[in-house]
């Protein structure tokens, strides 16, 4: 299979800005045994590595004007790894059979600086980040009037918990293909919840327990009515463990358990 | 500079942007239009063969150590699927792993692409792309009457020329390939950026964690 190499090649020297350059070892690479694997001795070359966009570029030393080589990120995946060498990480593909590449860094920062840098590399990446702001700008654009109509009624947010302003159109553009993961799960969660992600369990706990505060009213009210010669007492709180029988209604054909307020 | 074509390979085969069969003249002596089938992934652009001959003639014949005969019925979705999957294991994988890992192989009564939606369904899926463009600090230009050429900043006279069959499929290719590189994307992250942050007065990226990333600021040094 063909490649523009020359052009790559170029591109890997050119003026674009580099994401990320920094020496790391060579500790193994996908393909037949190579003359530089790490056999009897056990090192491995340090190279200079040059992230650009999806591609990561090697070279022999900094100075290099021609690339040792070029891995192609797209759809690779980026962890630490057992190896020899501290400091290690590979780069992995899903394709079968496909062997990972194995890099060390100098330290553990410069190894992190690496991990994450490489993990958001990818041109797939970039394209959501790009569709989420374009989308973002629009709605903003659009004004405030159009995000109402178009969003479901909400009750606003309280600024005084310190969350977010909800429904920025999100919403309603969320079945349209992968989303970037953090921000959407959370707006996701922010959309069912009426004070935001952030409210105080308190609040949480009020929201939730309206159903069953007005179930247990109804069942309260039901039972005084029918059944009018059982203490009162049992329609306020803190009325159990008043010593009455749990088998005291038991001749109508149902065991009724005392209500634990 | 080494490469890993597996990696080219396996993206080739992701979900195109953009795929079609059009003509494609490659910048070399003497080279003539062929129909390709162009398939743009991400900021890589691939092509393959189409021609039914050249196909033909490019499929290996079957490995006797893996031969076992097998039917497929084609009204059976579940067998289409079976063949479908074998097809796209046998080309990703090693010969000699073929055997290991498939108890059964395929008798070929039926050309394989007839088990596909197209032959460029086909083609995209099966075959090794016969080469890729990387689409970075290229220039995508307009060429009488209804084709394109790209061609790529350190030898601009080099040009790989493409024939559409309409003026309209012409500009959406020129749109698609313009849109294609990760520098526009950056610069475009860094325009709607701005235009956010002088909006609202707050960076949008820092919801992900991410504004002080070399990649998204204006002048990275």
């Amino acid at each position: 299979m063909k490649l523009n190499e020359p052009s790559v090649a170029h591109y890997a020297v050119s003026g674009s800005p580099a994401d990320h350059e920094g020496f790391l070892r060579r500790c193994s690479s996908p393909g037949p045994r190579q003359p530089s694997a790490p056999s009897a001795s056990g090192s491995c070359p340090r190279c200079w590595f040059v992230l650009k966009g999806n591609l990561l570029f090697y070279f022999e030393g900094r100075e290099s004007r021609a690339p040792l080589g070029l891995i192609v990120l797209e759809g690779s995946t980026v962890e630490l790894c057992e190896a020899p060498q501290e400091f290690a990480f590979a780069i992995r593909f899903a394709s079968p059979g496909a062997r990972p590449y194995v890099l060390a860094a100098e330290d553990q920062q410069d190894q992190e600086a690496w991990l994450k840098v490489l993990s958001r590399a990818s041109f797939s990446y970039m394209r959501l980040l790009v569709h989420e702001l374009e989308g973002q700008l629009r709605e903003m654009q659009l004004g405030p009037a159009s995000r109402a109509a178009r969003s479901p009624p909400r009750p606003p947010p309280e600024p005084e918990d310190g969350c977010p302003p909800l429904g920025d159109g999100l919403a309603e553009r969320d079945e349209g293909g992968p989303r970037l993961p953090a921000p959407s799960t959370r707006r996701r969660l922010a959309d069912s919840y009426p004070w935001g992600p952030t409210s105080c369990f308190s609040k949480l706990h009020g929201w939730y327990g309206q159903e069953i505060t007005g179930l247990r009213r109804e069942w309260l009210q039901a039972r005084a009515a029918a059944f009018p010669w059982l203490p009162q007492r049992a329609n306020q709180r803190g009325c159990c463990g008043r010593g009455i029988p749990l088998g005291v209604l038991a001749g109508s054909g149902t065991l009724w358990i005392w209500p634990f307020d | 500079m080494r490469y890993n074509e597996k990696e080219l390979q396996a993206l080739s085969r992701q979900p195109a942007e953009k795929a079609a069969e059009i003509g494609m003249r490659v910048p070399k002596k003497g080279s003539v239009v062929k129909r390709r089938l162009v398939k743009l992934v991400v900021n890589f652009l691939f092509y393959f063969r189409t021609d039914e001959a050249e196909m033909l003639h490019l499929e290996q014949p079957p490995r006797q150590h893996c031969m076992i005969e097998r039917t497929v019925d084609l009204e059976d979705d579940q067998e289409v699927f079976y063949f479908k999957s074998l097809i796209l294991l046998m080309s990703q994988l090693e010969p000699e792993r073929v055997s290991d890992q498939l108890p059964v192989t395929w008798t070929r009564s039926e050309p394989s692409w007839n088990l596909f939606e197209s032959q460029t369904q086909y083609s995209s899926l099966c075959l090794q792309p016969i080469g890729a463009l990387l689409l970075e600090h290229c220039r995508i230009a307009k060429e009488e009457p209804s084709g394109f050429s790209i061609s790529f900043t350190e030898e601009p006279d080099r040009k790989y020329y493409f024939e559409c069959s309409s003026e309209e499929q012409c500009q959406e290719w020129i749109d698609a390939l313009r849109r294609a590189s990760y520098e526009f994307m950056r610069r475009s992250l860094i325009f709607y950026r701005n235009e956010i942050q002088k909006m609202t007065g707050k960076d949008p990226l820092e919801q992900y964690g991410i504004s002080e990333e070399a990649r998204f600021q204006l002048n990275p040094h």
